[in-house]
């Protein structure tokens, strides 16, 4: 009776198959984490809110929609917990920035968001993001003097909470930063509690109801062009 | 007899008649104190708002008063954040929402149960116990898919267990309609971060910048007289 010849596979083919089967998943894994991360970009954003929700998802709260000068909708998501590929903003930060932003009409810019267009566009604003609100100038004493407020910037920055730009001002164009960390020598920063009275006010800036505003004790900073609000300047909102 | 001697002559001051005539005194003062010192219910048109603070107060709005469709001169308002006498302080974000509802001149407000300084009558305080309620016209739609459909009249905020506070609308055939912001941790309540949202969207109302206001997943209570928001439930603003 013919005996059959086992039938056994070489040890060198055995070994490359399995370790071809590991080296490509594991090759695959690498470049989906690579694809997420490279379809990932900084990038600016600027235009109009049309739409704000509370939205929530596991890593984000509240979302906005810009319309954009070229007329393209971008959805933008703020992160606030680690889930994504990407460093989540502080909660405080977060907070304040949704609720300057979450006017329908008004004119915004986001820089340093972080974008895909895979499959669509949408941001996520992140620890790096920081959001610049304008639209028409409103009136503003500082200190005393006649001047116009032309923007508001809200950062995520350890040494700021943000800053105003006015003009108008003897010196030309002015920066008021809004000072959250005391440096050597510098003013006493404003209190997380402080800033967000100042922030309520501004929030309703650009939107008809505060006609004028009024600025006092900001002091002098290194430059001529640059003030400090510290703790102890106070902002006013009223009707002339 | 040697003993009950002794015993009277240690007989508390308080059954003493001169000390029971000095606590009545000292309670009708405390009576007319309280009653010069009132809680008052405020309400008119905010002329100002800054972020003037001091050891207990942080922030302050001035109001030109209503009463009885007449104007009643000026009050400011200043909200308490730290204990201040008998006043118990708002809590930190309590506050926080509701100056940034309050701080907007031209804006209608009330100001419930705040309490105003018997020296100062124009000084008032918002504390633990005080009602903020922010209406007036409004053109903003709010809408329930499904539910209900009408335009804003009330936004309220408080200091309370059960809810953050409520939003009051106004259906076609003039039923009003109540949307609560739930904050009982018996139930799925709204965190504190999403009232942050929520109220983010809502201070932006009376601007004119709002016109449609859509609540998703809300709960809806026993012949949809008021529906709750709690965890889970979404608010949108649009134009």
């Amino acid at each position: 009776m013919p005996v059959q010849p086992l039938r056994v596979r070489p040890r060198l083919f055995r070994w490359t198959r399995i370790n071809l089967g590991v080296v490509g998943q594991a090759l695959l894994v690498a470049c989906l984490i690579l694809g997420e991360v490279h379809a990932l970009h900084a990038e600016d954003v600027e235009g109009q809110v049309v739409l704000a929700t509370t939205a929530r998802t596991s890593t984000s709260f509240g979302r906005i929609e810009v319309r954009t000068a070229n007329g393209s909708l971008v959805p933008i998501t703020f992160i606030v917990e680690f889930g994504e590929v990407v460093n989540p903003m502080r909660y405080d930060t977060a907070r304040r920035m949704i609720q300057l932003a979450s006017a329908p009409g008004r004119q915004v810019r986001f820089t340093r968001l972080s974008c895909t267009h895979v499959p669509t566009t949408r941001c996520m604003a992140i620890d790096d993001t920081n959001v610049e609100f304008a639209g028409t100038p409103i009136p503003i004493t500082l200190n005393g003097m006649a001047a116009t407020l032309q923007t508001v910037s809200i950062l995520n920055n350890q040494a700021l909470f943000g800053h105003f730009d006015v003009t108008g001002m003897p010196s030309g164009s002015t920066r008021v930063f809004i000072v959250r960390q005391q440096l050597r020598g510098g003013p006493t920063p404003l209190s997380d509690n402080e800033f967000d009275r100042v922030l309520a006010i501004l929030a309703q800036s650009w939107s008809g109801t505060t006609p004028a505003l009024a600025l006092s004790g900001v002091a002098a900073g290194l430059g001529a062009d640059v003030m400090n609000y510290h703790h102890g300047s106070a902002l006013y909102a009223y009707r002339p | 007899m040697h003993i009950g001697h002794k015993r009277r002559m240690k007989r508390p001051a308080y059954r003493n008649g001169r000390c029971w005539s000095f606590g009545v005194g000292m309670l009708l003062a405390l009576v007319a104190g309280v009653s010069h010192a009132a809680f008052r219910n405020l309400e008119g048109y905010v002329t100002e708002a800054t972020t003037f603070y001091d050891a207990t107060t942080e922030g302050r709005v001035q109001m030109h008063l209503r009463s009885n469709g007449q104007w009643a001169g000026y009050v400011t308002v200043s909200f308490v954040v730290a204990p201040a006498g008998t006043l118990v302080p708002l809590p930190a974000a309590t506050a926080r929402r509701m100056f940034a509802l309050a701080a907007t001149p031209g804006r209608y407000v009330q100001f419930l149960n705040a309490w105003c300084s018997a020296a100062h009558p124009d000084q008032c305080y918002a504390h633990d116990a005080t009602i903020v309620d922010v209406s007036g016209l409004s053109a903003t739609r709010v809408s329930i898919p499904g539910w209900a459909e009408g335009t804003l009249r009330r936004i309220q905020l408080f200091s309370d267990i059960a809810r953050f506070g409520y939003l009051e609308f106004t259906r076609s055939d003039g039923q009003i309609r109540r949307v609560d912001f739930l904050r009982n941790p018996l139930q799925y309540p709204m965190t504190d971060f999403d009232m942050d949202i929520t109220l983010g969207i809502l201070v932006h109302q009376w601007a004119g910048t709002t016109p449609s206001l859509t609540f998703e997943n809300l709960s809806a209570a026993p012949a949809a007289a008021y529906f709750v928001m709690g965890a889970g439930a979404r608010l949108t603003a649009q134009r």
